[in-house]
């Protein structure tokens, strides 16, 4: 289990300050799927850095409970790291190095005999499929195959607790795919993972709960449907006119109303076309922030 | 442990495999020495012996010292300069435009006229390193030849050996304590010496003949024309032979910049590129990874240095004259740039900005640290500007064991620069990296 409570993380000082983090208070369950979801900017790399032991929380507090670890544990221990592991935001592998050698090294910075290492290593490759590139440099692997080696780097020394920081930014269909299979496999291992994306279809496919944050606030945190339920209510109708370069979006729980008025008569040779959308965490968003979540 | 090594060895293996890195940890300070070395040693190498250069001081000044310091001047083993005093002398040695000096003492020519009775003659000083050994011998062999030649010349000149002969037997005659029929003996000898010279001058007046004076001690049984005392002149700052000898010390100097400036920038972009991160998300510290870094920087350091030595002494001769020395000074220059190392990849915001700023501030420490141009010839303002380079001490640290001979005791003060230098580098590194500087997922 991990907590936060009331995590606060602010950057710079005097007029330059701002709050990257914003008294973030949440629980995730061991062997859950969260979801953190938000535009960028949000803070979600930021939390991610505090749950791991980069960052320290300028306010607040984060601690980590591990199955079968007595006590709880400061993510800044020692004894916190083989529990954690992260696949950063941005690819960080040894492009000098062969898949396998980057895997070995950062799987030995961990206290593993050298045949678990070795099989380790090779399940995780198998897990990304990339068994049979294992002994190229990663310099000539594709932005996908490096995706994958990057979540790979993450399991090497096999810990409960996973975080994948916007893991498919910028990958092929193939890698995608590839990626969310990694996920479920991992949470059929019963693993606590927190996957960040300002994907909602990824977020609404994957997550068990998700929590949309924005400007470093905790905005919402449920399981996808509730989160509809509550806050998506409203369906929204967008409506593209001949002459606006982008639609007019309405959030009404009356679609059929809204059509009607744009489709009258007068208006109706204006119109281009007319979408109607039921809620979906898109609409969620959109009431909590006034904003859509868009790349 | 096991941790830290699976850093270093990934380390090595990247830099293996990195040709730029490569050329400056490596390539270029061997190129750098095999150059230079090759264009400082200039042709001296080829066609005949060379001469052994000494400097000669006459405080004597008489028609004997006179003859004997031009007969040393003229000889052929030797390329003689003279000076006006001792002192001056010694400082030659020292600077190393001589091997030697030779002092011919104040009281030489009266003392070479008691010869017979004292059976000694006069002393001269020969001021040489004590390492010289086979000079030392060398030298010794010349200058009794020439006594020897002298002595012969001597009898050629009625005037000189009337002198002589007249000198020793007043000294037979006021001497109270030589048994009479000794007295008696040396008397008749004289008296036959007397006549013989006075025969052989009227004869070479005649027949215009010299004798060849290739007189050797003619079974003298210990009995030398000329003493010689050595005195000890330790050439502090030394000037090797070798022309190897200076551009190797200066190749190593590159190297270990090389390796130092690759270092910082490849941690520089590792902390940008965010595998240093990745690092950090394990057991353990960033600054045991920084030190980890620093260990793999080190062991490179001392690689090349070892490997440029081993090239240095079996390809070009170059015999280290002082190796504890070179083995202690040697290891505080790695540690002086392992420290910067650390230092420069905390720094520096970028791989970028260390190889590009960072190199240009080393390449002007270089300069003036006697990396390009050797500290020994630069001018006096230069020398003294030099110690604000990290190179310098460096410098003088890997030429101490090398050429100049500096005993361990009189290394201590740049073994502590350096260590200093090192330790500071290290330090900064370690405050720097320890307050998250680019530790961010
Ligand atoms: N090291 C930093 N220094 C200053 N500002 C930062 C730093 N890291 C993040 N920020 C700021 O904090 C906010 C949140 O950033 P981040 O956590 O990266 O958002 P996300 O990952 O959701 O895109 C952004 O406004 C970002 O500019
Ligand atoms: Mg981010």
């Amino acid at each position: 289990m991990i907590t936060l409570t009331d995590v606060t993380r602010r950057f710079g000082s005097g007029s330059g300050q701002r709050v990257a983090v914003d008294r973030l208070s949440m629980t995730i369950a061991p062997g859950e799927v969260l979801g953190l979801l938000g535009p960028n900017g949000a803070g979600k790399t930021t939390t991610i850095s505090m749950i791991v032991g980069l960052l320290r929380p300028s306010d607040g507090r984060i601690t980590i409970n591990v199955p079968g670890v007595a006590g709880e544990l400061d993510p800044f221990d020692a004894s916190a790291k083989s529990h954690l592991g992260i696949a950063t935001q941005s690819v960080s592998l040894y492009d000098e190095l062969s898949g396998k050698e980057n895997l070995r090294l950062f799987g030995s910075l961990f206290s593993l005999s050298r045949s678990t290492l070795a099989a380790r290593v090779e399940e995780c490759l198998r897990l990304v499929g990339l068994t049979d590139r294992a002994d190229d440099r990663v310099a000539a692997y594709s932005g996908g195959m490096k995706r994958r080696l990057n979540v790979a780097a993450a399991l090497v020394h096999d810990p409960a607790i996973v975080l994948l920081d916007e893991p498919t930014a910028g990958v092929d269909p193939h890698s995608r795919h590839a990626l969310f299979e990694i996920v479920r496999h991992l949470k059929s291992q019963g693993k606590t993972v927190i996957y960040s994306t300002h994907y909602m279809e990824e977020a609404q496919q994957l997550c068990d709960r998700v929590a949309i944050i924005d400007h470093g606030k905790l905005l919402a945190l449920g399981p996808v449907d509730d989160l509809i339920r509550k806050h998506g209510g409203s369906s929204i109708v967008r409506i593209q006119r001949v002459n606006a370069d982008a639609p007019d979006v309405t959030v009404t729980d009356d679609p059929l109303e809204a059509l009607r008025r744009a489709l009258s008569e007068s208006e109706r040779a204006n119109v281009k076309s007319a979408a109607v959308q039921s809620p979906d965490l898109q609409a969620v968003f959109l009431t909590l922030t006034g904003r859509e979540l868009r790349d | 442990m096991n941790a830290i090594l699976a850093i270093v060895i990934s380390d090595l293996r990247m830099l293996v495999r990195d040709r730029s890195a490569c050329f400056f940890t490596i390539i270029f300070p061997v190129l750098f020495a095999c150059f230079f070395g090759a264009v400082f040693s200039g042709g001296s190498s080829d066609g005949e012996a060379p001469k052994l250069p000494i400097t000669l001081v006459d405080d004597d000044r008489t028609e004997a010292s006179a003859l004997f310091v031009n007969a040393l001047k003229a000889d052929t083993e030797l390329r003689a300069t003279m000076a006006t005093s001792v002192d001056e002398a010694r400082a030659a040695v020292l600077a190393r435009k001589s091997v030697a000096f030779i002092h011919v003492p104040a009281g030489y020519q009266s003392l070479q006229d008691k010869l017979f009775t004292s059976g000694t003659g006069a002393t001269v000083e020969l001021g040489i390193d004590p390492s010289r050994q086979a000079e030392t011998g060398w030298i010794q062999g010349i200058v009794q030849k020439i006594a020897f030649q002298q002595l012969s010349t001597t009898f050629t000149d009625p005037a000189r050996s009337k002198t002589m002969l007249d000198t020793a037997r007043a000294s037979l005659t006021a001497s109270k304590d030589i048994n009479p029929a000794n007295r008696l003996l040396m008397g008749t000898m004289l008296s036959t010496l007397e006549t013989l010279t006075t025969t052989t001058s009227a004869l070479n007046r005649a027949g215009g003949t010299q004798p060849t004076g290739d007189a050797t001690p003619a079974s003298g049984g210990g009995f030398s024309p000329v003493n010689i005392r050595t005195s000890a002149v330790k050439a502090r700052l030394d000037v090797p032979d070798n022309s190897y000898a200076i551009s190797f010390p200066q190749g190593m100097m590159w190297g270990l910049m090389g390796c130092a400036m690759g270092f910082a920038a490849s941690l520089a972009g590792e902390r940008t590129r965010g595998t240093f991160t990745r690092l950090c998300v394990s057991p353990l510290s960033p600054r045991r990874i920084l030190l980890a870094k620093g260990l793999t920087a080190a062991i490179v350091s001392i690689v090349v240095v070892v490997f440029m030595l081993a090239m240095a002494m079996i390809v070009f001769g170059v015999r280290p004259v002082a190796p504890l020395s070179l083995a202690a000074g040697g290891l505080a220059t790695v540690i002086a740039f392992t420290g910067i190392m650390m230092f420069a990849a905390t720094v520096g915001r970028s791989e970028q900005a260390v190889s590009r700023g960072g190199w240009a501030i080393m390449m002007m420490l270089a300069m003036i640290g006697g990396a390009a141009v050797p500290l020994f010839v630069m001018p006096a303002f230069m020398q003294r500007l030099s110690h604000i380079s990290p190179v310098r001490w460096g410098m003088l640290a890997l030429e101490g064991g090398i050429w100049r001979g500096s005993s361990l005791e009189s290394m201590l003060p740049t073994i502590g620069v350096l260590c200093g230098i090192g330790l500071i580098g290290g330090a900064i590194g370690m405050a720097l990296i320890g307050r998250g500087a680019g530790t961010r997922a």
